[in-house]
């Protein structure tokens, strides 16, 4: 074991935050967290003795690395548009 | 069996922290605070997911979910889920303008971008005074689990010996020993927690029996102020949580920006171990069990539910959290008193100055985690409503704006005082957390004072101020 590991993203720049990234890797999971959350806490509804905001929220777990996966190959994409610009 | 496990764990934990130094031995304060920026994305993934969960989130959120209901768990699973989001893109920034100036705390960033020694001063009180209340709060979490577990060890030996242990990790290697033990610690609490909730779902027959789960607050949210208190809390937090002192001294240690970024993007997963803690939760709420005190919930679940060789391994994952949360708080607060509240001495003098503080606050937190002083309590309490402060002033500096530092303190100055003094005096204005008012007013004033002086980009590094030479 070292301080460092295998993969190497010492080379890699951090993309440059685009509206489209922002909404989908910070906008969307507040709404779907807060919103979401809000919005069954309201029905007061149980699922195998679990209010239903927190199975939710269980959820959300698994949607919010989907958003950011999704901004992250975004923001990535947008990059790899940018860089091959001057080239063409 | 139980004590031969836990002292198998603790012995682990000792084995890692000595090869930590084995493979690094710290050459300079850079290295022994962050690790010279050389952490990968491993190291980083565990040391940040280790750092979020400490004992009392092990112990907290059960009881939480018991006393409050499922408000509480909306509120404190929503803003560490969110702070994931928040931290994907402050994070990698963070870690730019640390670069930038050589940072080790948080209060250098202030220092080298608005180049005030005045401000540095107000950031390190501003962070300082709110991490002392998390040593005493982790012993006092150790002594809830000794004290269900039965053993007859006196409280004050057994956080005395933890305090020496953490220190020994400390003196050993400085970071590298948090870093590399939690990674056994992680590994370690959710195997413990996943065991406890299997056992829990299996003791109540879970789903085919489904347990009655009524809020104590008789379908209120359990947390007061309602929705906008929540949301506004959730928001706050999940700022905070990014920009607490230990977390932005952590990210100084990664090696690159795009680590950390990429390493956001599946911390959350980490948390699928809240299910199985809402579950022991659950399990004590319908069988009819009554815990001493809320704390007491997680290790009355665990007592009741698994064999004496898993109730070790999880007294040894929870004395990990312990002393890694404290081995990370430590590691912040020594160079904020050491580097930016008494500077001038050199790098050697500065990790000296930083070790011997780190002891004076572990006597100090062995000797209040007997009883949580009333003063510790209210500082926890203030935790976020003071941390979060420093967020306007971090995003003026990610923005690469040059401004005076005036505006800055004055808003720092002016969201502490509206934010503590709206909580002393229990108002919440359109049913805001206190925090929040005082983060939109210390934004305001910002904005207001950096809008009135001509901002000047600075890609350039400026000078910085160097320690040895003020």
């Amino acid at each position: 074991m070292h301080d460092q590991d295998g993969r190497d993203d010492a080379m890699q720049a951090v993309p440059a935050i685009s509206l489209p990234a922002l909404a989908v890797g910070l906008g969307l999971p507040f709404c779907l967290v807060i919103g979401g959350g809000l919005a069954l806490q309201a029905q007061r509804m149980v699922l195998f003795g679990v209010p239903l905001e927190i199975i939710w929220i269980f959820a959300c777990f698994m949607l919010v690395p989907a958003c950011l996966y999704t901004c992250s190959n975004l923001s990535s994409s947008a990059q790899y548009k940018a860089d091959r610009k001057p080239v063409e | 069996m139980e004590i031969s496990v836990f002292i198998a764990v603790i012995m682990a934990s000792v084995l890692i922290a000595v090869y930590s130094r084995y493979r690094h031995a710290a050459r300079n304060a850079r290295d022994f605070f962050v690790a010279s920026g050389q952490f990968g994305a491993i190291l980083i993934f565990f040391l940040t997911i280790g750092e979020t969960y400490s004992i009392g989130s092990v112990l907290g959120f059960p009881a939480g979910i018991y006393t409050q209901g499922s408000g509480f768990g909306f509120w404190f699973l929503g803003y560490i889920l969110l702070s994931y989001p928040v931290g994907y893109f402050l994070n990698p920034r963070i870690w730019t303008l640390g670069q930038r100036y050589a940072c080790i705390t948080v209060a250098d960033i202030f220092r080298n971008h608005y180049a005030s020694r005045a401000l540095e001063i107000l950031v390190v009180l501003n962070t300082a005074l709110f991490l002392l209340p998390f040593g005493e709060m982790q012993f006092a979490g150790l002594m809830v689990v000794v004290r269900n577990l039965g053993w007859h060890i006196p409280g004050m030996v057994m956080t005395g010996l933890c305090a020496s242990l953490t220190l020994a990790w400390i003196l050993l290697s400085g970071i590298r020993a948090p870093a590399y033990v939690s990674i056994l610690k992680d590994v370690l609490m959710v195997a413990a927690i996943v065991m406890g909730g299997y056992a829990a779902m299996h003791a109540m027959h879970w789903p085919a029996t489904v347990p009655e789960f009524s809020s104590p607050d008789n379908g209120g949210h359990g947390l007061p102020g309602g929705n906008a208190f929540i949301v506004s809390t959730i928001i706050l937090q999940s700022i905070g949580l990014c920009i607490a002192p230990q977390t932005v001294a952590f990210l100084f240690t990664a090696k690159s920006p795009r680590t950390l970024q990429k390493n956001q993007i599946f911390m959350p997963l980490y948390m699928l171990m809240f299910p199985f803690l809402f579950m022991m939760a659950l399990y004590v709420r319908t069988s009819g069990a009554t815990p001493a005190s809320p704390n007491d919930v997680f290790m009355v679940a665990v007592c009741a539910t698994l064999p004496d060789w898993a109730r070790g391994l999880v007294a040894g994952g929870c004395a990990l959290s312990a002393l890694v949360i404290l081995a990370g708080v430590c590691l912040a607060l020594g160079p904020l008193v050491s580097r930016n509240l008494m500077p001038g001495h050199s790098d050697r003098a500065q990790k000296i100055g930083a070790q011997v503080t780190i002891a004076i606050y572990l006597v100090v937190s062995v000797l209040g985690g007997a009883s949580l002083s009333g003063l510790m309590v209210v500082l926890n309490n203030l935790y976020y409503i003071g941390v979060t402060q420093l967020a306007p002033g971090i995003i003026v500096a990610l923005l690469d704006r040059r401004v005076p530092a005036i505006p800055i303190i004055a808003g720092l100055l002016c969201g502490d005082l509206v934010g503590m003094g709206l909580f002393f005096l229990h108002i919440m204005p359109a049913g805001l957390n206190p925090g929040m008012i005082g983060l939109i007013i210390n934004a305001l004033v910002v904005w207001g004072g950096i809008s009135r002086v001509p901002g000047t980009a600075c890609s350039q590094p400026h000078k910085q101020i160097s320690v040895t030479e003020r």
